[in-house]
């Protein structure tokens, strides 16, 4: 499946949101998620399917003003 | 006397931003010099490969201070929305510095979609402090969505100008008497932050001032105490302004007079 991943077009394996994290080696508390804008939280990725074309971002804390 | 926002009592009237420090050691000793005790925080893409994500966190908990997580850089309401949805995942806070950035010159707020996302995240349970403009009618419709504290521009981000428009901001500081105002952004000296105490405004929120100068660990001391200085100088009652002098060493029996 082709999705699109923080900006990038990526081929994944996985079927879900949760499986997509593990996929990348991502810690699932370190990073928070949304698929095409929408905020999904850390309990709905079990069962969130993803679908050819979305757009995931997975986001961490950094400095801000 | 302390502040209190959303029902929490701050003993420092300074909020601290966590971007562009020399080095993570010298912005953890600039929050500690400038006792403050909530910094702002934000949110962006995590790398698979770095994930700088969780090294940045720990290193903001050492602090033991509160984070006030930003919508900085969103430009809709959706984003904003999103965003701060993720914050509140990742840093177990209801508090949002609510941005939506309206003009990319002056990173001026979109008011009107600032107070869109306002009434979603507070019917959701969120603490909003608004990043806004000095506009009295915009801090009514953020006040009616329910917010507790407003966040007035002094000057575009990052622009170190002070205050452009002290008429504004005391008028707003009259109009709203009971609400906790705190200028956010484009101050440059603690002079800018201790006159914004003066007119007697709740609190200062800054980072660049702090991270860009040359010694950002005694510039936060500095604004820390310019902040302290205003606050008590607003306490004390000013004495009112003159037009012309009046001699402060008493006339009567002045010598070589008749």
């Amino acid at each position: 499946m082709k999705i699109r991943i923080n900006g990038q077009e990526t081929l994944v394996k996985c079927h879900t949101l949760s499986e997509l994290l593990v996929e990348l080696d991502h810690e699932p508390t370190s990073v928070a998620t949304a698929v095409n804008q929408t905020f999904i939280p850390r309990h709905q990725r079990q069962e969130h399917q993803l679908c050819d074309n979305d757009i995931v971002d997975i986001i961490a804390p950094m400095s801000g003003g | 006397m302390s502040l209190t926002v959303y029902g929490t009592e701050l003993n420092s009237r300074l909020l601290l931003g966590t971007s562009l420090y020399p080095s993570p050691k010298i912005m953890l000793d600039a929050i500690a010099a400038s006792q403050c005790e909530v910094v702002t925080v934000s949110l962006r893409r995590e790398s698979s490969t770095e994930k700088s994500g969780n090294a940045f966190w720990s290193l903001i908990r050492s602090a033991n201070v509160r984070v006030l997580p930003n919508t900085a850089g969103c430009h809709s309401v959706k984003e904003a929305v999103t965003t701060a949805h993720m914050a509140r995942e990742l840093f177990d806070t209801p508090w949002v510095k609510l941005e939506v950035i309206g003009e990319d010159d002056t990173l001026q707020p979109d008011v009107f979609g600032l107070v869109e996302a306002t009434r979603i995240l507070i019917e959701d349970g969120f603490e909003v402090f608004p990043y806004t403009t000095d506009d009295l009618v915009v801090a009514d419709r953020l006040l009616s969505a329910g917010c507790e504290v407003l966040m007035p521009w002094g000057a575009p981000i990052g622009s170190g100008r002070g205050l452009n428009n002290r008429y504004a901001l005391t008028s707003m500081r009259a109009h709203f008497p009971d609400v906790p105002l705190i200028v956010d952004a484009g101050l440059g000296l603690p002079s800018h932050a201790a006159d914004a105490m003066e007119l007697g405004y709740d609190a200062i929120l800054l980072n660049t001032a702090v991270a860009k100068a040359g010694d950002p660990v005694a510039m936060a001391r500095a604004f820390a105490m310019g902040i302290e200085a205003g606050h008590l100088a607003h306490q004390s009652q000013p004495m009112p302004k003159r037009d012309m002098a009046a001699p402060s060493t008493p006339v009567f029996g002045t010598p070589f007079r008749d």
